[in-house]
């Protein structure tokens, strides 16, 4: 009976929480990626659409749409542990694609349509750091660096292996007149060997002297591995075994070609090497990237694109590109040339751009990606500014005299000006119907729909005003991004609105905790001050000197405001919860590795204290720093291991938003007493996990007086750990390894009956006489987790939901009503007349309560969570390979009608009603009439 | 015949396993499965968009063109099988591998992991069902505005206030003995003249009530 009333409130739940069919799209949007490009392959077929093959940094193996840039199909394979194991390596043929995934360790064939697996081997067990591919019409070839497989195509089985002897450093094949060669290095070796590598057997056929100082600096160019040590080139001639070497008299920074031309790249030229390695030609000039494509070199630097004929030098083509104070160095760039050239070029900020040069006259950027927002770093959302009629209102009511007429006047204009703006509006509206009328080419009903959508959505995100909704729903999302770009995002719909670069030498702040890189983000002045611009900075190191580097900038327009280095390297960098009077600017306190304290902006008056948590993370000591703002002093107040023992590490350290609002104070017990939550804003919650004896521990500390809340330690539990530390209560992950299982945990505090309640402000220093009541539940999820975290309202007083990324690349709602450590195990009647919900072990996943439904998100990184105007509304952005943003309604949508709310219904009856009453009273009184006369 | 031909395989498998150990103790093993899905999907294009994730992302593997996966590359232990896609639900389960290489598997339940509920190997997946992410949005049914019980409520005294004295004006005795029942004192307030003072303004509101009754009591008797 409890189950059937149990799964009947199930469904109820979960009924709530998932969305129509026809919500798709309307209120979310994903943006797929694929990830920092390090191989471009060109795939060009006869028939239908030419396309890009791609493989990332990311080991991400991807299909473009060469004319649009779309992605055709992408598979997620193994992320690499360490970056100094092989990429994914791949090569194809007519039909399918041959890759090294997973380290060196599996080849992969993917069928090039639509990127199904066709085969796989494991070649090694063993990773590698190196990894080489290549195709014949019948064979394939592979090797790491501890072997070579052959294979013939469509057979899973090698027909051969050979085991390279120990020490490999360097091994790859090069495409000889009739034969693959295979090249080999070894540590401390003083010859290059060279085997033979067919079908039949693997042998080595001859050993080049010669000393390879560093194997990075040698590229296979042709038929010749070509090494260079700053000026000096050293050509290898596979076929013959000897060796050259000439004098550039430049430090050569890239090397490249094909088996007629040998190019040169250093820091002012380019040179062109022809055959038997002469000198053909040079070109002037600081260029970053170089490709070849049939008899065409193409040059790319930071503005300018230059097409030269590999023949002679002369510069075919030259093109400026615009706004280059704007653009970044090219990393990398591919050319394939048929009739045009089409160039696709790699930013150093991972911007992926494809152009199109048609030589002798334009060149034009056909599409382009952002593909740094995979390795997003921090997320902000920031409100509009408000609206001219909004700030309006605020101006009549920000004044303080209080004449008559002038409040009158003030009121007319307001009103004016409210007119004009609708007039304009609905002149705007008019104008872009018509313009999508005009611009129908009658190519059909589906065309002439589609339009009306895109110029629908264009005129929502571009031409309208840029300012706050009526609901605040509409945010700007800023973001933050590991390879150094800041993005602003239009919440509406996923569009770039602004981006900078933060320079060449950019490199992220690390973490001390998890090891992370990272580049912290903080809005220090909002929009809500509307005389103000609003200001937001970013945090990060000088990768030349290590120098912090604080850029603030301007979160609507993206324009920078200033950028300022600070004399030394960055400990700390935290928010102040101070204001700047005047400015309305949070600063920021900066503690470097000197000691030394700054504010970012300087600010004079500043008084109080502030208290930090100190965590020296080898040695396990957890402190409490007490910093004088004024004075700039840090003073230690306590310190200590906090119970961990020799083989503890902490991995985690979560403390609570400290703007975090927290609206419904208590909890009204059954017995109609209630029990108030113990909000302490300085609680900090540790988690630390010992190898050896499975014990994850996890603390929770009050930061100010060190005293420990609480202290829980859990057995046979393994990471990953996630938590999400929110109001009252801390909700954790773990895998169990008793039960096989990943299970979360909840903590809940409750302040003590007996001692006096801290509703209005909680202060630290004030003894308590009891310990707060810790209620503690554990729950069994049947799914691993990813990332964790909570969904945010304006005034929290909507339930929370947890946010769950799963691996199969869904993230699951959980309201906090199921994930709560005060489930009772029996339930009364009483209790469920409140609809308590009686423990159940596990937590029940379900399809319906996939916020994100069949848009998949996978490696989550983390999810954002914001509030919107609406209490309801929280607004989440999830950030992985993908991002995905979406509003939630945790508890409905109750202070808003539903969108499926019937309209046409309900004025129909009120209409018939109206219109009912006045036949009626006629009736009424026609018949009051006949009585009277009967 | 199906059967044979997985005889055969595991005996294939099993030879080039005894093949490997005499060289070097294998340690590492693979995970082999087929996937069924319901006739009207067809796998060559399924599989584009579906992954096999061994215990959460921890091994990774891709389903082919006919339904069939294996995950390389694992050493002994136990896993949790999953497959990752967007249109159906399917079935967890635990493989367990021994130091050897045998293989268990078993359905997967979380809340008593003790529970042996033993499967074959090579692993058969097959759908639950299709993955349903969407709430479906109420239609307007005639039936259910009619059944609701407000409708309800507001028809069943409508229709005995217009039928029953329909049914007693063909019977003399009847409608006597009904106007003996005197029902009708309990004054009805009548629909249309409601929704007059409701919305016909003020200026009937004063007089009206007494005459209502009035008329409301002569036209009854006058029936």
């Amino acid at each position: 009976m409890t189950r059937l009333i149990w799964l009947l409130w199930l469904t109820l739940i979960s009924g709530s929480l998932a969305i129509f069919e026809d919500q798709v799209g309307k209120l979310d949007w994903r943006k797929e990626l694929v990830g920092c490009p390090n191989n471009v392959v060109f795939d060009k077929v006869e028939r239908g659409s030419d396309r890009i093959i791609l493989t990332t940094d990311e080991d991400i193996l991807s299909a473009l749409s060469l004319n649009t840039g779309e992605i055709a199909w992408r598979r997620i394979l193994e992320k690499r542990t360490n970056p100094s194991y092989t990429p994914v390596v791949s090569t194809s043929d007519q039909d399918y694609i041959y890759t090294v995934s997973d380290e060196g360790r599996s080849i992969r064939v993917f069928r090039k349509a639509d990127g199904v697996l066709n085969w796989q081997y494991l070649l090694d067990e063993e990773k590698s750091e190196i990894a080489d591919i290549i195709t014949t019409s019948t064979n394939i070839f592979v090797t790491n660096s501890r072997k070579i497989a052959i294979f013939e195509k469509n057979r899973e089985t090698p027909i051969g292996v050979h085991n390279l002897p120990a020490g490999v450093r360097f091994s790859k094949f090069v495409r000889s007149a009739d034969e693959i060669l295979n090249l080999v290095i070894r540590e401390n070796s003083q010859s290059i060997d060279v085997r033979s590598v067919s079908p039949e057997n693997v042998e080595v056929v001859r050993s080049i002297q010669g000393n390879v100082k560093n194997i990075e600096k040698c590229e296979i160019v042709g038929e010749n591995l070509v090494c260079y040590h700053s000026d000096s080139l050293t050509v290898f001639n596979v076929q013959s075994g000897t060796s050259k070497d000439i004098s550039t008299a430049l430090t050569i920074t890239q090397i490249g070609g094909n088996s007629k031309y040998l190019i040169v790249r250093s820091q002012s030229s380019v040179k062109i090497y022809g055959e038997n390695l002469l000198e053909v030609a040079k070109i002037d000039g600081k260029y970053d990237a170089f490709s070849l494509s049939n008899d065409y070199l193409i040059l790319a630097s930071k503005g300018e694109i230059r097409v030269v004929s590999l023949q002679n030098g002369n510069v075919l083509f030259k093109t400026n590109l615009a706004s280059s104070e704007t653009r970044v160095s090219p990393r990398r760039i591919y050319a394939s040339s048929t009739k045009d050239i089409e160039l696709i070029v790699i930013g150093e900020d991972c911007k992926i751009e494809m152009i199109v040069i048609e030589i002798g006259k334009q060149a034009i950027i056909e599409w382009k990606r952002e593909e740094s927002l995979m390795r997003i770093s921090a997320v902000e959302m920031v409100d509009l500014p408000l609206s001219e009629s909004q700030q309006l209102i605020e101006d009549e009511f920000d004044e303080q005299q209080h004449n008559i007429i002038s409040a009158f006047i003030r009121r007319i204009v307001v009103q004016i000006g409210q007119i004009r703006r609708w007039a304009i509006r609905s002149v705007e509206q008019l104008f872009a119907i018509t313009a999508t009328f005009s611009s129908k080419n009658g190519n059909g009903f589906s065309d002439f729909v589609k339009s009306v959508k895109q110029s629908a959505s264009t005129s929502f995100s571009k031409d309208g005003p840029f300012e706050r909704d009526l609901f605040n729903i509409r945010k700007l999302i800023i973001v933050s991004t590991l390879d150094g770009v800041i993005f602003g995002l239009d919440s509406a719909g996923g569009d770039i609105l602004w981006r900078f670069y933060l320079g060449e030498n950019f490199s992220p702040l690390k973490s001390e905790i998890s090891g992370n890189s990272q580049l912290p983000l903080f809005v220090q002045r909002t929009t809500a001050h509307y005389q103000l611009n609003g200001q937001a900075s970013v945090i990060f190191s000088d990768s030349v000197t290590s120098n912090g580097i604080i850029v603030s900038f301007n979160p609507i327009t993206g324009e920078i405001v200033s950028r300022e280095v600070l004399g030394g390297k960055i400990k700390r960098v935290s928010l102040l919860p101070n204001i700047d009077k005047s400015t309305h600017v949070h600063p920021l306190i900066i503690l470097q590795t000197n000691g030394a304290i700054k504010y970012f902006p300087e600010i004079e008056e500043v008084q109080g204290s502030l208290h930090m948590l100190d965590v020296e993370k080898d040695n396990r000591i957890v402190g409490g720093l007490k910093i004088n703002l004024a004075k700039k002093t840090i003073k230690k107040v306590w310190s200590g291991n906090l119970g961990l023992s020799q083989n503890d590490q902490i991995i985690a350290i979560k403390g609570k938003p400290y703007n975090q609002k927290v609206h419904s104070q208590g909890r009204v017990l059954i017995d109609r007493n209630v029990q108030y939550k113990y909000i302490n804003p300085n609680l900090a919650a540790i988690a630390a996990i010992n190898p050896t004896s499975q014990i994850l521990t996890i603390i929770l500390v009050d930061v100010v007086s060190g005293q420990i809340v609480h202290s829980a330690s859990i057995g046979k539990a393994a990471g990953p750990v996630h938590f999400v530390h929110s109001e009252n209560w801390l909700a954790y992950s773990y895998w169990s390894e008793k039960g096989r299982r990943t299970e979360l945990g909840i903590i809940e505090l409750y302040e003590s009956s007996d001692s006096p309640s801290q509703k209005e402000t909680f202060n630290s220093l004030i003894p308590t006489e009891h310990a707060p009541v810790v209620m503690t539940q554990a729950y069994i999820y049947a799914n691993g987790v990813e990332a964790m975290s909570v969904s945010e309202t304006e005034q929290g007083l909507t339930t929370r939901s947890i946010l769950l990324a799963l691996p199969c690349g869904n993230i699951h709602e959980v309201s906090k009503r199921i994930l709560d450590a005060t489930r009772p195990f029996e339930v009364t009647q009483a209790m469920r007349e409140e609809m308590i919900i009686g423990y159940m072990p596990e937590i029940p996943i379900a399809t319906e309560e996939m916020i994100n439904y069949n848009q998949t998100i996978h490696r989550v990184r983390g999810i954002k969570a914001a509030p919107a105007g609406l209490e309801s509304t929280s607004l989440v952005l999830a950030y992985g390979t993908d991002l995905f943003f979406t509003r939630l309604t945790p508890s409905g949508t109750f202070d808003i009608l539903k969108d499926d709310f019937d309209h046409v219904l309900i004025s129909l009856v009120l209409t018939a009603l109206v219109v009912g009453s006045y036949v009626a009273k006629r009736w009424a009184r026609a018949n009051a009439l006949a009585a009277q006369w009967a | 015949m199906k059967f044979v031909t997985v005889i055969l395989l595991s005996i294939v498998v099993f030879c080039l396993a005894d093949e490997e150990t005499n060289v070097v103790e294998q340690t590492k093993f693979s995970v082999e499965g087929e996937i069924a899905l319901p006739s009207s999907r067809k796998c060559a294009s399924w599989s584009a968009t579906s992954r096999i994730l061994l215990n959460h992302g921890q091994y990774l593997g891709f389903v082919r063109e006919d339904c069939t996966f294996r995950v390389d590359n694992v050493p002994s232990g136990t896993y949790i099988v999953q497959i990752e896609n967007i249109d159906f639900v399917f079935e967890p389960i635990r493989v367990d591998i021994t130091s050897k290489g045998k293989m268990r598997a078993r359905k997967l339940s979380v809340m008593q992991p003790n529970n042996v509920n033993q499967l074959p190997y090579p692993l058969k997946l097959s759908v639950r069902g299709p993955a349903r992410y969407f709430r479906k949005r109420e239609e307007w049914r005639v039936t259910d505005m009619l059944f609701s019980p407000m409708v309800l409520l507001m028809a069943f005294p409508l229709i005995v206030m217009l039928i029953i004295p329909k049914m007693t004006a063909n019977d003399p005795e009847l409608k006597k003995e009904m106007e003996q029942m005197q029902l009708p004192k309990m004054d009805m307030p009548d629909v249309g003249e409601m929704m007059a003072k409701m919305f016909g303004g003020g200026n009937a509101a004063g007089g009206q009530p007494k005459k209502k009754s009035v008329t409301q009591s002569t036209s009854q008797r006058r029936k």
